[in-house]
């Protein structure tokens, strides 16, 4: 444990050093910046009342940066090291190839809740700096977000020892965007009163990405009274939970492949 | 502190720059489908048809995120054929606005009763926006006002979003301002003097909020003379072919130019012009059969329809 | 005892349905303090034997062992030091920042790895460059960064792959000197190289690989006292065997 604890440590280093070396954390950064103040922007041109919106502008921006970074970083973490090829001297150390698919991981999710905290503070600054400000919801949001990283860390990096990298991208970002629409859609095929259809659309929903499941943005433009402490305690439960499980397929399909 | 300003200046420059191109580039960029020509410069001139749709689309996404505003953000979708076959899941309201979901719309995520997920469910309702639609009230409508500011300046052929933006600036908690609903309806019939139903709103307010008699006979003879011009009552005739959704639009449209007739005739009584009043009596039930005000108008100055 | 004992090892490629043989009942071992070049063709089966060796790629049969150990346990890696043919180091990470990141994943400490690097990066030939990002270096650089990698832990075996590839004559002569000095040092190393010349003046022997299989196995001492040179050496015995090859196949 002391071990994987130690990879783990050096892979986030050298990621975190790499991620903002090449300026993708500078540059969501600066994009959410650009949204949130083009949403002010219509109240130099006399247009008032927008709290909502900018809000809404500046968290939607938030949550989709978080997800697109969050997606690239999870699936090009490995995938990079073999095309680099020094995913060789990495395993040629004392670690085993599990050790290496779980430091990826956590790398991974660490890398992208930093850059979802440092954009969260950005706009929480500069939204105070305009007078708006969140509720105490806000700090539920912020947990369930880094929640719903790392479900999208471990899910990337399951998908990226699976599938060819942009492969593996394209289906981690749109699995991850799309959950809310798979859920609803799956949702319209209820049928009232049949236990057995019921039945099948509950199982079926258990086996679909619930990464919207995780977004409170709602909750929080609006204003509305925090989420119950019950849903947050479930929602990591689940979160760990289901983090576990892609990790521990990764590692299974890793385990024998050869490199 | 010079580079900045510097910046801006050149921002502010090539914003000013790109927007002369712009309009000189696409000089029929607002053009609506429906107008004379219309066809002739989507054919020749694609950026336009391309610019359009871009307006329509984001005055479309305004107007739904308006809708999401005055729900405190609880997402909408059309209600399946059991669910209004039933009514378990439609709206009713806890307020006075009027029943704008109609009886087709309900929430996205279900009422605990109607949904099978269990503790899924649950932390879905407990995530996101979600109020029981059977007993739902509405936000402070003056947050979605600025909303119908952009989209008419988007798109600025967007009937809806005049319509339903003037009715909130006049029933807002904070803007009861008949002058303000009437002026941005003007705005509305500047942009799109062809619109019976511009011309019908704003003869409403006139007639009945300002009491000004004239100026709401103004434009709910407007309105009508619109209505009989392009035919439309003719056009929305029940027909077996029309889908349920065509069904649905032609029966809002019917109830709109039923409306402006009977508002019509009203204002022509008020105003004591019998002759015309009886005239307009006669061709509202000739083309629109229930046509209550015209039955009543008639009645009064005994004329046989 | 071998440091490095390979028997009757096979790997396969699978191609569809088809599957090709990199490396065919091989069977060889390394003596601690020895210096052993890995020869052959291209696609000879050098690297594939290297990767089965250090794990990345599974043996179809066979077995493989380092220090005594069978090669699946990670324990014995502690002790050897591994160049891959041709990496390319993180792109936004310095020399310095690559060399810590393998001083940690080998378990070294800080102060461990900050005694280790600078004289690593000395003896490499990198010190001069060991603050610019490993993007800026040549291809030829970035082989003594992947050196001087391959010797953070003190590796009492290395193991380095096509080790002179992108080294221009000064920087094979620092090799040579670096590899001797490693020896002296107690190392036992065996790598692939094309460059004979080089084999000759560092190497006590020499295995070559044709086809996946051992063709030869000699020492340098042996060749020197029999062959006009090493070369002619290689070229002979290589066409031997591709004849002997076709003659069968025939």
């Amino acid at each position: 444990m002391k071990q994987t604890l130690v990879i783990c440590k050096s892979l986030i280093r050298t990621g975190l050093l790499e991620t903002f070396r090449r300026k993708e954390a500078w540059v969501v950064i600066f994009l959410t910046i650009l949204m949130t103040f083009g949403a002010y922007t219509f109240t130099f041109f006399g247009v008032s009342g927008l709290d909502i919106f900018v809000k809404d502008m500046a968290l939607t921006a938030v949550g989709l940066f978080t997800t697109i970074i969050g997606s690239v970083i999870a699936t090009r973490q490995i995938p990079d090291d073999i095309s680099r090829r020094t995913i060789f001297p990495i395993l040629s150390r004392p670690i085993t190839r599990d050790q290496y698919v779980v430091a990826r991981a956590v790398a991974a999710f660490v890398m992208t809740a930093l850059c979802f905290v440092m954009m969260t503070t950005v706009v929480t600054l500069l939204l105070a700096a305009l007078k708006l400000t969140f509720g105490l919801i806000f700090l539920q949001y912020i947990w369930l977000k880094l929640m719903a990283v790392m479900w999208l860390s471990a899910f990337g990096v399951f998908l990226s020892v699976t599938l060819s990298q942009s492969a593996a991208f394209t289906l981690c970002f749109m699995l991850a965007l799309g959950s809310g629409a798979f859920s609803r859609t799956l949702l319209l095929t209820v049928g009232e009163g049949n236990p057995a259809v019921n039945w099948v659309i509950t199982f079926l929903y258990g086996f679909l990405p619930h990464y919207a499941l995780f977004d409170t943005t709602g909750k929080v433009i609006y204003g509305w009274k925090p989420i119950p402490a019950m849903v947050v305690v479930s929602l990591t439960i689940y979160a760990i939970t289901i983090s576990a499980f892609w990790l521990y397929l990764a590692t299974r399909k890793f385990r024998g492949q050869s490199l | 502190m010079k580079h900045p300003i510097t910046s801006i200046f050149i921002c502010a420059g090539l914003l000013f720059v790109s927007g002369v191109s712009a309009k000189v580039a696409l000089p029929d960029h607002l053009i609506q489908p429906s107008s004379e020509g219309a066809n002739e410069v989507y054919e020749e001139k694609p950026t336009t048809s391309i610019v359009g749709e871009f307006r329509t689309s984001v005055a479309s996404y305004l107007y739904a995120k308006a809708h999401e505003y005055m729900h405190g953000g609880v997402v909408f979708r059309a209600a399946t054929d059991t669910e209004v076959a039933n009514g378990r899941r439609t709206a009713s309201h806890g307020d006075s606005l009027e029943a704008h979901h109609g009886s087709q719309e309900t929430t996205v995520i279900p009422e605990q009763e109607f949904d099978p997920r269990s503790l899924w469910g649950e932390l879905d309702r407990g995530t996101q926006p979600w109020m029981d639609i059977r007993v739902h009230g509405h936000r402070d409508l003056s947050e979605a006002l600025p909303l119908f500011r952009m989209m008419t300046w988007a798109d600025p052929h967007f009937i809806e979003g005049y319509e339903m933006g003037s009715y909130l600036v006049f029933s807002s908690a904070k803007n009861k301002r008949v002058d303000r609903a009437m002026k941005f309806l003007e705005e509305g019939i500047a942009n799109n003097p062809g619109s019976y139903r511009l011309h019908k709103s704003y003869g409403h307010y006139a007639l009945t909020i300002t009491k000004q008699n004239e100026l709401a006979l103004e434009h709910l003879e407007k309105a009508v003379s619109i209505i009989e011009a392009r035919q439309l009552a003719k056009r929305t005739q029940r027909n077996d072919s029309m889908t349920e959704g065509q069904q649905r639009v032609a029966q809002i449209e019917d109830l709109e130019q039923s409306q402006a007739w009977n508002e019509f005739i009203q204002v022509l009584r008020k105003l004591e012009r019998k002759e015309e009043a009886i005239r307009w009596s006669k061709r509202c039930i000739e083309v629109n059969a229930p046509c209550p005000s015209g039955r009543r108008a008639l009645e009064v100055y005994g004329v046989k329809p | 005892m071998d440091i490095i004992r390979v028997e009757n090892l096979c790997v396969h490629y699978a191609n569809g349905r088809s599957s090709h043989c990199a490396v065919d009942n091989l069977s060889f071992g390394v003596r601690a303090g020895e210096i052993v070049g890995f020869l052959g063709n291209n696609g000879a089966g050098k690297s594939s034997t290297i990767k089965a060796l250090m794990g990345f790629q599974k043996p179809s049969s066979g077995s493989a062992f380092l220090f005594g150990e069978n090669i699946n346990a990670v324990a014995s890696r502690q002790r050897v030091g591994f160049l891959p043919e041709t990496a390319l180091y993180s792109p936004y990470l310095t020399p310095r920042e690559t060399l810590r990141q393998y001083g940690e994943l080998s378990g070294l400490s800080l102060s461990e790895i900050t005694a280790v690097t600078d004289a690593v990066l000395e003896k490499t030939g990198v010190r001069s460059k060991a603050d610019v990002l490993n993007r800026t270096l040549s291809k030829g650089m970035l082989q003594r960064v992947g050196l001087a990698q391959a010797l953070m832990n003190r590796p009492e075996l290395l193991i380095l792959d096509e080790v002179s590839s992108g080294l221009d004559p000064i920087g094979r002569r620092d090799l040579r000197t670096l590899l001797l000095a490693e020896r002296e040092r107690g190392a036992t190393i065996f790598f692939s190289s094309h460059q004979l010349s080089e084999v000759e003046s560092v190497c006590d022997r020499i295995l070559i690989l044709n086809h996946g299989r051992l063709i030869a196995e000699r020492t340098i001492k042996d060749i020197r006292a029999t062959e006009p040179s090493l070369e002619d050496y290689f070229v002979r015995v290589v066409s031997d065997s591709m004849s002997a090859e076709t003659g069968v196949s025939r």
